[in-house]
This record gives structure tokens, sequence and C-alpha cells, in this order.
């Protein structure tokens, strides 16, 4: 009896965040569905139904092409050095006695700026006329260069892209980490292993499946990557910075194409999902229990 | 502590009777709210003239609270805000807005109210008005409610043009840029002397593309939708792009950053709007004329872009609700003395005002407009606004022949299209 009210009141808790959730987000991922299929501009109450033209239209969206790509490989590089990166650092720290709460909290850092905030910083410094790059090169005598083109945009958003979350990923890696038991350590001590050795035979295995997460947040991250991006170069030139988060804005509000963009933002919310899927299929193992 | 029966009742009454007295007085003291959209924000230049007209009004209306909803037209945020607020039906009661294309959407709505009765009822008002102005938000289309009305009234019209710091020319022998050859052999001197040519922003290269156009194809060519001048005029672009006209960093610096490097002699010309005259630094040295005629161009030397881009709108429901506040506030903003006071920052008045003291940068921005054969409303006022976006944004791929300008053209037509099925 007791555990039938205990479940009814665990309902009730549940249930305010269930509406808020379903109003939010739910409602709005099948109203973005259902707008995409509309001719639907100027956020006008009028709009027309036009079935998968705004889809078929990506396809010939030279724009869009480039903003799938880029996004692509933001992806691959968000993937490969933002893990990369933290695990590096959450496997040196790991093996701090003192002054890992310092690395912990240095590294961390980043995360807790806005986008924005981040955008502006880099957008500052890679400024032709009076950005701090062009600054230091004037000071060392250097000519001025110009550091945002169309071949640099791209990597010139990926680094503060991939900078910003590195400390997010090395606090949850770092978390992990400390779960494996000190024996596993000691035993491996004991066995002759080198620290290198270390982290690929004992805590890279241990820690798999929180990896595989932060794969997952890798993904779902990089197509939200909007801020950074915007403030920097604003997708250009030449669509060459450009990510799918970029040009939905640029559809939604400077084009004011809303049917449009909700094909975009549908497209991005179903790649994101099956991109999940298919990293965690690739990232499955069995699961590894820690027994001292 | 207890009441008594009596005592209870007496404290009821007590009660009533203030709360009675309080609402009495409410009413008495009530202040009417009047939610205002305009996009006189802070960075704005004319934010000082519409704080200043703000507080005259609050001086001639003490009990109207005005609720000023300035949002910045950067990033199309004005154009975001007005129309989901439009779209919601919590429209504001008074808003100084785009017109053109970007009032479509709005008088579709129904709930704009329309000007002609009272520009006939309050002709000592109304006779201020420069008919021509007028005419800039007179709506002609299918909105049978609205065709031949007034839907906004303007006070403030703009021009667009080149701007030439005098003074560098000077300094190089340079004569004004008042013709093609003139105008590339600055360029060519200029960029020599290690000044930049024309401080321009491909990103947001509105302006050029306009002036542009409308040098190629005149008129008639600028104001048919993707008329084959376009073309010509975004070739010429290009031209000029290639000849190192434009600063190094032309492909990502915005618009705000260019006029900088104008204001503060980097520069020695720049295409830009009337706008930009409040903030000139130094407003004796600048000569504002129209931009040349490109060779086998269509356009009269004097013919120019500008007009009357914004209106006062009212909130059809707000007006008969308030019982034609907004209407009064928006009189209250046309007369001579306040148009005066936006106009003496930068612009056109659309209303017959006194202008004395005017700065010799604004008077030869006024002398260009009056001497003007045409006055040819921007292109983003004739076709949707994701073709635009497409032209501006694409042509940084034209200046670097990454792409044509028929192709680019082509796309946006094909958007246009699609958008008026």
């Amino acid at each position: 009896m007791q555990e039938k009210y205990t479940k009814k009141y665990k309902l009730w808790f549940l249930l305010p965040s269930l509406i808020i959730i379903g109003i939010f987000i739910y409602y709005a991922l099948f109203a973005t569905f259902y707008y995409s299929l509309f001719n639907w501009r100027d956020f006008s109450k009028y709009k027309s139904f036009i079935g998968i033209e705004n889809y078929k239209y990506l396809f010939r969206d030279i724009s869009f092409i480039k903003a799938i790509k880029n996004t692509f490989i933001l992806l691959l590089f968000a993937v490969v050095f933002q893990i990369g990166i933290a695990l590096v650092l959450a496997l040196i720290v790991d093996t701090l006695r003192r002054g890992y709460k310092f690395f912990r909290t240095i590294y961390l850092f980043p995360v807790i700026i806005s986008g924005s905030a981040i955008g502006l910083l880099f957008y500052l410094m890679y400024s032709y006329d009076y950005g701090l790059l062009n600054s230091l090169l004037s000071l060392l005598g250097k000519e001025k260069v110009l550091w945002i083109t169309p071949k640099t945009a791209l990597w010139a958003v990926l680094i503060p892209v991939i900078w910003q979350y590195v400390g997010f990923y090395f606090v949850i890696i770092l978390s992990a980490l400390y779960q494996i038991p000190q024996s596993i350590h000691d035993a491996a001590k004991i066995d002759g292993f080198s620290e290198f050795k270390k982290a690929f035979y004992i805590s890279i295995p241990l820690i798999w499946d929180v990896l595989a997460v932060c794969i997952s947040l890798v993904i779902i991250g990089t197509f939200k990557v909007f801020d950074v991006v915007y403030v920097i170069t604003g997708g250009g030139p030449m669509d060459a910075s450009q990510v799918l988060g970029t040009y939905l804005y640029t559809v939604a509000f400077t084009g004011q194409n809303q049917g449009y963009a909700s094909a975009i933002g549908t497209v991005i919310i179903f790649l994101g999902i099956i991109l999940s899927l298919i990293a965690q299929i690739i990232t499955k193992r069995e699961r590894i229990i820690y027994q001292a | 502590m207890s009441f008594s029966k009596p005592k209870f009742r007496t404290l009821l009454l007590v009660i009533a009777v203030l709360l009675l007295l309080s609402t009495f007085m409410s009413f008495a003291q009530s202040t009417v709210k009047l939610r205002v959209v305009t996009y006189f924000t802070g960075e704005d230049p004319f934010s000082p003239a519409w704080k200043e007209a703000m507080a005259l009004f609050k001086q001639k209306y003490p009990n109207v609270e005005i609720i000023d909803e300035a949002v910045p037209t950067a990033n199309d945020a004005i154009r975001t805000k007005v129309k989901t607020d439009f779209a919601t039906d919590n429209e504001p009661d008074v808003m100084f807005f785009f017109t053109g294309a970007d009032a479509v959407p709005l008088l579709k709505t129904g709930k704009v109210y329309a000007w002609d009765e009272e520009i006939e009822k309050d002709k000592k008002w109304s006779d201020n008005f420069n008919k021509a102005a007028l005419k800039f938000t007179t709506y002609k289309g299918d909105i049978k409610e609205y065709n031949g009305k007034i839907y906004a009234l303007p006070t403030i019209g703009f021009y667009e043009g080149l701007f030439v710091n005098k003074d560098l020319f000077e300094k190089y022998n340079l004569a004004l840029p008042t013709e093609w050859s003139k105008f590339t052999k600055a360029i060519s001197i200029l960029k020599s002397k290690n000044i930049i040519p024309i401080a321009g922003s491909i990103l947001e290269s509105y302006y050029l593309i306009e002036t542009f156009v409308l040098s190629a194809g005149g008129p008639e060519g600028h104001d048919t939708p993707f008329h084959p001048s376009w073309e010509t005029g975004l070739n010429y672009i290009r031209q000029v792009y290639k000849l190192g006209a434009f600063p190094k960093d032309a492909l990502t610096i915005k618009d705000d950053q260019a006029r900088e490097l104008f204001y503060t002699k980097k520069a020695g010309m720049m295409v830009n709007g009337s706008w930009c005259v409040g903030g000139l630094k130094d407003k004796e040295n600048t000569v504002i004329m129209p931009l040349p005629v490109v060779p086998g161009g269509k356009a009269h030397p004097t013919d120019i872009i500008g007009g009357f881009g914004s209106g006062w709108y009212v909130s059809k429901k707000a007006n008969a609700e308030k019982k034609g506040l907004p209407v009064e506030f928006v009189k209250f903003m046309t007369s001579p003395e306040i148009v005066a006071k936006f106009v003496s920052i930068a612009g056109v008045p659309a209303v017959k005002v006194n202008l004395t003291g005017l700065s010799p940068a604004a008077k030869s921005g006024f002398d260009m407009m009056a001497k003007a054969r045409a006055i040819c409303m921007p292109i983003d006022a004739q076709i949707v606004p994701e073709a635009f976006t497409k032209i501006r944004l694409g042509l940084s791929y034209v200046v670097t022949g990454e792409r044509s300008a028929k192709d680019l053209l082509k796309e946006a037509k094909e958007i246009h299209e699609r958008a008026q099925k």
C-alpha cells in the first residue's frame, strides 16, 4: 500500500517537468516539422501548404550544402579534439596527487563563459585593423595578416568551439577516472605498467561507457553550434564557416523565411538523432564493473 | 484577540471605504500606457532626439506613460519583433517601422490604422506634409482594405550616395569623383597613398548593391526586379573590388566598422546613407554626391537611392481603445518642431520645417536630394527579404570570381518567385 502511494507521488512530481518538456521541446519539434511543409514567411499568420518543396530546395541550396559539409568537419574535429584533449588532460591530472583542483577549475572555466562572449573575444583577436593578433605582429614589425579568409574561416571558428568545451568533457572524464578503484592502479603498478600502458589498457577501457556518452554529447552539441560562429564570422565569408545553426538563423531572421528554416531545423534534429544512435552503436561495448 | 460582531462590521466598513477611496484616487491619477516600438535604441544616432521628443510629449500629456520598446535594426531584430507581435495579436499601439515590402505582412492582418481620414480632418497638421513623401507610404497592391491608403506617416527621409573626404582629395590633388574616370583615378591614387579608397563592406553591401544597380540600369532598370542591369551593377562592384578599392577585410568587415574607417580618414570615400551624417567627425570636409554613372549606365548623373523608408504606424484596435491617443502621439511626433529635432541629426524631413545651422555635409546631402531627377526606393523594398539576402551574402562570391553575377541573380530570382506562389 505504502509503495503504491509512493509511486503515485513520484508520478505527481514527474508530471510538471513532463508537461514543460512536452510543450517546449516535443510540441516545438513536431511544430517545426509541420511548419517545414509550408511556404511561411514574415512570421505571418498566413501560410500555404507546399509539401516537401522546402526539403527539395535543400539539395539545390549551395549555402545549405556548405553548411552541412562544414558541420560535419566541425563534428569530426570536435569529437577528435574536444574528447581527445579532454581525455589526455584528465589522464594527466588524474595522476597528480596535489594541485588537481587547480587544473580542474582552470580547464572548466571556458565552459562558464557564454558563447557570445567567447565569440567576441576571438572576433577581437582576429580583427584585421585592431585585433590582438595583428597588434602583436605590428609590435614585432611584421605585416598585418588577414586572419579570416574563405580558406581560413572554418579553422578560425573551430579553435574557440573546441576550446570552449574541452573543460566540460575534461571534468566528466576526470570524474569517471576517479571512480576507478585505487587497487586496480596499484595492481598495474606492481605488474610494471607504464603510465601510457595503464591509460590504454586500464583507464580508457574502464571509462569507455563515459567516453561513449561524451561522444553522443559532442555530436548533439555540434549540431547546436551557433553563437560562437555567428559572432566571429556570421557564417562567412562566402559561407566558408557556415554551419547549420547559423544558416538556420540567417534564413529565419534575415531572410524571413520561417518555412524553409523549419525544414533546416528538422534536418538538424534528424541528423542529430541519427548520428547519436550510430555513435551509440559503434561505441557499444560490454560494460566493465569495477571490482577491487 | 477577538472581535465582537459590531466591531467586525465597523472594521469591514472602514476597509470598504478605504478601498473605494483608493480606487477613486487611482482613477483620478490614472495613467494611460502607450506601447511604442521604434528602432531608436541607444546606439541609433536619432536616440537623443527621440528621448527629447518623448520628454516633451510627457510634459504635454502627464497622464500618459510611454513604454519605450526600442529594438535595434541590427540582425533584423526589429523586423522579427514587429512581425511576431502582429502575428500573435500583440501589436504595439504605435511604432516607427520600415515601409514598402516590410509593410505588406502587417497590412495583411488588417490591424493597421489608415491615416487618410485624419489627414482630411486635420488640415492644419496634415498640410505640413510633403505630398511626395506621403506617396512612399501609400499602399498599392492586392490588399483591398488598404489599396490607395496611407498606412504610415513618414518623418525622416533618407538618401544614399557617395560620401567623399574632400580634404583627402585636395591633399592628393584629386578631382571630386563626379565621373567614372575620376572615380577610378581616385581609387588608384588613394590606394597608392595607402588610403583605403572606399570604406565598404561586402558582407553588409546593401548600399553598394543599390547604388551600383541604379547607376547601371537607371530608375527603370533598378525598379524592375531582376532586370539585366542588375547583373551589370554587380559586375561593376566586382570590377571596383578587383581594383583594390575596398578594405582588405571587406568580405568580413561590418558596415559600422567600414564607416569608422571613413570617419577617421583612413578611407577616402564611402557608399552609404544619410543616417551616417550624424556620426561624421568632420562635417566641414565631407561632400555627399551621387555615385558616378558606370560606363554605359542608364542613370542620369543626379539619380539617387532615397525616399521615406520608415514611418509611424498606429494600431487600429489600440487607437479605438485608447480614444485616439496613439494618433495624437504620432501627430505630436510628426509636428514640424519635433521633426526638426530629428532632421538636425540626419536625413531629410517629410514635413515643412525650418532648418537652420546645417553642417556643410548635411547641406550637400540635401542639395543632392533636391537636384535628383529620380529618387528610387532601395532594392530590398522591392523583392522578398530572402532573395535580397541571397544577393547580399552572395556578392562575396561574385567579387572574388567564385560565382557569376548572372548565376547568383538567377538563384535569387527563383527564391523571389517561389515566395510569390
